[in-house]
């Protein structure tokens, strides 16, 4: 490595300071520098969403944003929003109406899902469905994920 | 039979929901090196000189490697029985003298970091000197079509199947419908790119494997061979897969190479498909042209059918063989 910068990174409250060479992904950053795991790649040129975090609180693709354009900011993966024993309101509404089969999408539109619901907290079915379609998912169907988000938002996750 | 009905509860969910999954790519082992797969751009070509120099050259490559660096079997078929006749349009891990396909792997670049690997890809140099491509199977059987194979004729086979007396339904029809249809070629996209971690011991003479989730039996089988060791040397490592959709955990050219390097070179070695690589990599299938002639009576009841069938299978015999056209024309 022959041109690192020296960053600093807050992911799901923990900081973490780190060099990197400044083309190196977000999404490589979380994954393989820091073990984030949850933050999958489908398709790195931006269009899958399954790489799909927050950035000071904002769905990003991390397949699209530079590491060191992270220094200084706050990231969310989906490992913020519960645990296999404790999860959390959204993740409970994909598992109740089965909104995910293979599961690598998945944390991408949970990631996505959680930004949209706490700044809307009572959409509408249109604006789900226009927030969905953001984010590939080729073996679920979308049918589950809406009904899903539909849930989520009825018991009050985005609030 | 209480879950008939219902709703049941799958086992995967809380960690597929929470990031603690694991997938081809979330495993990184100590040591572990990057392989980047170049391909050849053109659909048919003699290959030149491949220049890997330039390669070379850049900080972090740890080996470019071309046909002319490594024996290595083809790729077999995997259904059964594997036909012996086959053996010639079987495809080498990586291209002997032709490319035959936009995709097919040329050389390997392993390195310390996957940026590295991508850059010293891009400075393989490959001499092409094209050929005509073949891209349609009942033209690639006809007089003065390009041969893709030295002294092999493009049709690989032809399998027979018939019941009942059609040659007397068509004799007696009153009616004789003919026409030509095509059905497109398929290949499947899967939301996961593949990926595949090999790790050898020496000490043990064994191999660990992550990310052949399909057919973990046949790929043991195959890499153990190659690596001349008993199938129980090697450990094929379950791990989720972002769907299937059949292209997924056939063996590749890749599995092959990155058991290989990881033995060569004493480390573990990683290969993760880019998207773009992923189209032109995966097998594709099914494309086939029909002559299809039906004999009906004279209320308009039909008496048989009969189809000729031209099935394109690629450049090459890959896994699955002949079973495509064998199960088109499945009684």
């Amino acid at each position: 490595m022959t041109d690192a910068h020296s960053i600093r990174i807050t992911v799901n409250g923990t900081e973490h300071e780190l060099a990197v060479e400044p083309r190196r992904t977000l999404a490589d950053v979380l994954r393989h520098d820091l073990a984030y795991t949850g933050t999958h790649l489908g398709c790195e040129h931006g269009i899958c969403g399954a790489c799909t975090v927050l950035v000071d609180g904002l769905p990003a693709r991390s397949c699209l944003m530079f590491g060191v354009q992270a220094d200084g900011r706050s990231v969310e993966t989906v490992e913020a929003l519960g645990t296999p024993e404790e999860l959390g309101p959204l993740q409970q509404a994909f598992t109740d109406h089965h909104g995910l089969q293979c599961g690598f999408c998945t944390p991408g539109f949970l990631m996505l899902i959680t930004a949209f619901l706490r700044e809307t907290p009572s959409p509408t079915d249109e604006e789900i469905r226009e927030v969905v379609a953001s984010n590939l998912c080729r073996c679920t169907g979308y049918q589950g994920i809406l009904r899903a988000v539909r849930a989520a938002a009825d018991d009050g996750a985005g609030s | 039979m209480s879950y008939v009905g219902s709703r049941v509860r799958r086992l995967e969910d809380p960690r597929l929901l929470t990031g603690a999954g694991r997938f081809a790519d979330d495993q990184d082992r100590p040591g572990q090196l990057w392989m980047r797969v170049v391909r050849s751009q053109v659909a048919h070509a003699t290959l030149g000189a491949v220049d890997t120099s330039g390669a070379l050259a850049l900080d972090g490559i740890r080996a470019v490697l071309t046909a002319a660096d490594v024996i290595l079997p083809p790729i077999p078929v995997r259904v059964s029985p594997d036909p012996s006749d086959l053996l010639a349009y079987l495809q080498p891990v990586l291209a002997q003298g032709r490319v035959r396909y936009v995709g097919e792997p040329v050389a390997v670049v392993v390195a310390d970091d996957p940026y590295q690997a991508e850059d010293g890809a891009d400075l393989v140099a490959i001499d092409y000197a094209e050929l005509a491509p073949v891209r349609d199977a009942r033209a690639a059987c006809g007089a003065g079509a390009p041969q893709l194979f030295h002294r092999l004729p493009n049709e690989v086979a032809v399998v027979t199947a018939s019941f009942g007396d059609v040659a007397a339904a068509f004799r007696d029809a009153a009616h004789v419908v003919e026409l030509d249809v095509v059905i497109g070629r398929q290949t499947a996209v899967p939301i996961e790119p593949r990926s595949l971690l090999a790790e050898w011991d020496e000490a043990g003479q064994s191999l660990d494997v992550w990310g052949a989730t399909k057919v973990p039996h046949f790929n043991r089988r195959v890499i153990a061979e190659v690596l001349g060791i008993p199938p129980a040397q090697v450990r094929m490592h379950w791990c989720d897969a972002g769907g299937g959709f059949g292209v997924r955990g056939e063996l590749y050219p890749e599995d092959i190479l990155v058991a290989y390097l990881a033995r060569l070179l004493g480390r573990p070695v990683k290969w993760t498909e880019d998207r773009a690589e992923h189209l032109v990599a995966v097998n594709h299938s099914r494309d086939q042209a029909h002559r299809i002639a039906g004999a009906f009576d004279s209320s308009g009841r039909l008496l048989a059918i009969r189809d000729e069938i031209w099935h394109d299978n690629g450049a090459y015999i890959r896994t699955h063989g002949l079973t495509v056209p064998e199960l088109t024309t499945w009684r």
